[in-house]
């Protein structure tokens, strides 16, 4: 996971600075189908969120139901929802969506296992 | 039969569409365009001027309006500090209604319209999505899911001026319990936009009651929303009888924030599967020289063709999308078929309630910085 985890994060990370700053992120990370590893990707989506939003989480609520939700409010206002889901008879993705003071980022991907598993 | 229908409310809200939707249709006849006695002299001129538009008259008093003979139903779409009112006002003279989203600024008053409708026997729909080819497509992808664990929507209005230098970012402080919500030059939009996401969860999953929200409001983009006290952005965390959750997003978020309308994605996940979808993945695309608002990259002489990923050849800026406006029945015309049929339409006054409820349990877990049981407000 660390190297497509990484991967994503740098490719998203260098389109922010048309859009920044960042104000909102959804992500969607389905990329397995074993539930025992859904706090894991939860805690490194989370903290990928911070580095988008560039600020540190002041409030944190989450819930599970079809996988586990964060709800993010960070110390200047920014929010985030981070979705780690089971990936149940589909094939691994993501769907990242940010959105800035001046635009929006989304970024779709289906990546391989291979990669998720290294 | 055909149905007289009297518009509530005219120009510079939905009702532009609404009233040429009815008009549009072979069983209906317009009336007229009313609205409160009284209202302020920019909303009568406004109502006056889509009364000239459809070429009907204009009558300045609600209720000399309901009195008119050949009057079945009301279409009402006032601001919403006045909505809850006018609208218990139609039920109590016994017209169907057909109604803006959100119902009401106040519960009160829409819970009082919820006992009005049930004891007057009345057909009721509020405007939603429901009805767009994009819900039902949603519908018939939710099937196969197994049962539906957990709803996530981002949807977007791409529209508005953000300020060049952005507003400054800080935690907003939310009232407990807004009570105004337009003005000519500003929306609160978790409350004009996440409703349509609430409506849609709620029919998805064949009407499942809210239990509890998590809310948080932003002034990310709009300079007149700031000064207002309105919030341009929010984002829902809820639970849902039956085990099902839901996240959604929604605001106002700045002309170019999307090639299109505005993001609309829909993530749904079942006991067996899951499904994203874009509301805009069936559009149009023109990619084209002539469009000036992208560009060829500049010639090079020693790669004319861009062979080699060395001469580093990339075009600029992007295609123009279109939408075209699917052939698809009226949110009015659906409204009709209900009071042909004598069935109930899908998304009722009572639907609309239960909506507002947590639109309203949202302000207060906004304002409140907790999560808020339905049965609290």
């Amino acid at each position: 996971m660390n190297a497509y985890l990484t991967w994503l994060e740098q490719s998203v990370t260098a389109r922010l600075t048309e859009v920044a700053p960042v104000v909102f992120v959804r992500a969607h990370l389905q990329w397995t189908a074993d539930a025992g590893r859904l706090e894991a990707i939860s805690e490194a989506g989370c903290a990928m969120a911070g580095r988008w939003v560039n600020a540190k989480p002041a409030r944190r609520d989450a819930m599970r139901g079809g996988g586990l939700q964060v709800l993010l409010e960070f110390e200047q206002g920014q929010t985030a929802v981070v979705s780690s889901e089971l990936a149940l008879n589909v094939e691994p993705q993501t769907q990242i969506l940010i959105v800035g003071q001046h635009g929006t980022v989304r970024f779709d991907d289906f990546p391989e296992p291979e990669w998720l598993a290294k | 039969m055909s149905y007289g229908v009297l518009i509530v409310t005219g120009g510079m809200t939905h009702q532009e569409n609404y009233a040429r939707g009815f008009q549009a249709d072979p069983r209906c006849r317009l009336i007229a365009v009313t609205d409160e006695r009284g209202v302020d002299a920019r909303r009568a001129q406004l109502n006056r001027s889509l009364a000239a538009e459809l070429k009907i008259p204009y009558i300045e008093d609600l209720n000399d309006a309901l009195a008119r003979p050949g009057v079945d139903l009301a279409s009402i779409c006032t601001e919403h500090d006045r909505q809850g009112r006018v609208t218990l006002r139609c039920a109590e003279a016994g017209k169907h209604l057909y109604m803006d989203k959100p119902l009401a600024g106040s519960l009160a008053e829409a819970r009082a319209l919820e006992t009005v409708v049930r004891q007057k026997n009345l057909r009721t729909q509020m405007f939603t999505q429901v009805t767009t080819p994009f819900s039902k497509r949603l519908r018939r992808a939710a099937a196969p899911l197994g049962e539906l664990r957990a709803f996530h929507q981002d949807l977007y209005f791409a529209k508005g001026y953000a300020p060049a230098d952005g507003l400054p970012l800080a935690p907003r402080q939310e009232a407990a319990q807004p009570d105004l919500f337009l003005v000519p030059d500003a929306k609160r939009e978790m409350f004009n936009i996440a409703v349509y996401s609430l409506a849609l969860v709620r029919w998805l999953s064949g009407r499942r009651a809210f239990l509890t929200v998590r809310a948080i409001t932003g002034n990310y983009f709009l300079a007149a929303n700031a000064r207002r006290g309105f919030e341009d952005f929010g984002v829902l965390s809820l639970t849902m009888e039956g085990g099902l959750t839901a996240t959604i997003s929604a605001g106002r978020t700045g002309w170019r924030s999307h090639g299109g309308p505005g993001h609309n994605l829909v993530k749904l996940s079942g006991t067996k599967s899951s499904i994203f979808v874009d509301a805009y993945q069936g559009r149009g695309e023109v990619c084209a020289d002539r469009q000036p608002q992208w560009q060829s990259p500049p010639a090079n002489p020693a790669d004319p063709v861009a062979f080699w990923a060395s001469s580093d050849q990339r075009k600029s800026g992007g295609p123009i999308w279109f939408t075209p406006p699917p052939p698809a029945q009226s949110d009015q015309a659906a409204f009709v078929e209900t009071l042909e049929r004598q069935r109930a339409a899908e998304v009722t006054v009572t639907d609309g309630v239960r909506v507002l409820e947590a639109l309203f349990a949202a302000y207060r877990s906004a304002a409140e910085h907790r999560t808020v049981k339905l049965s609290e407000v």
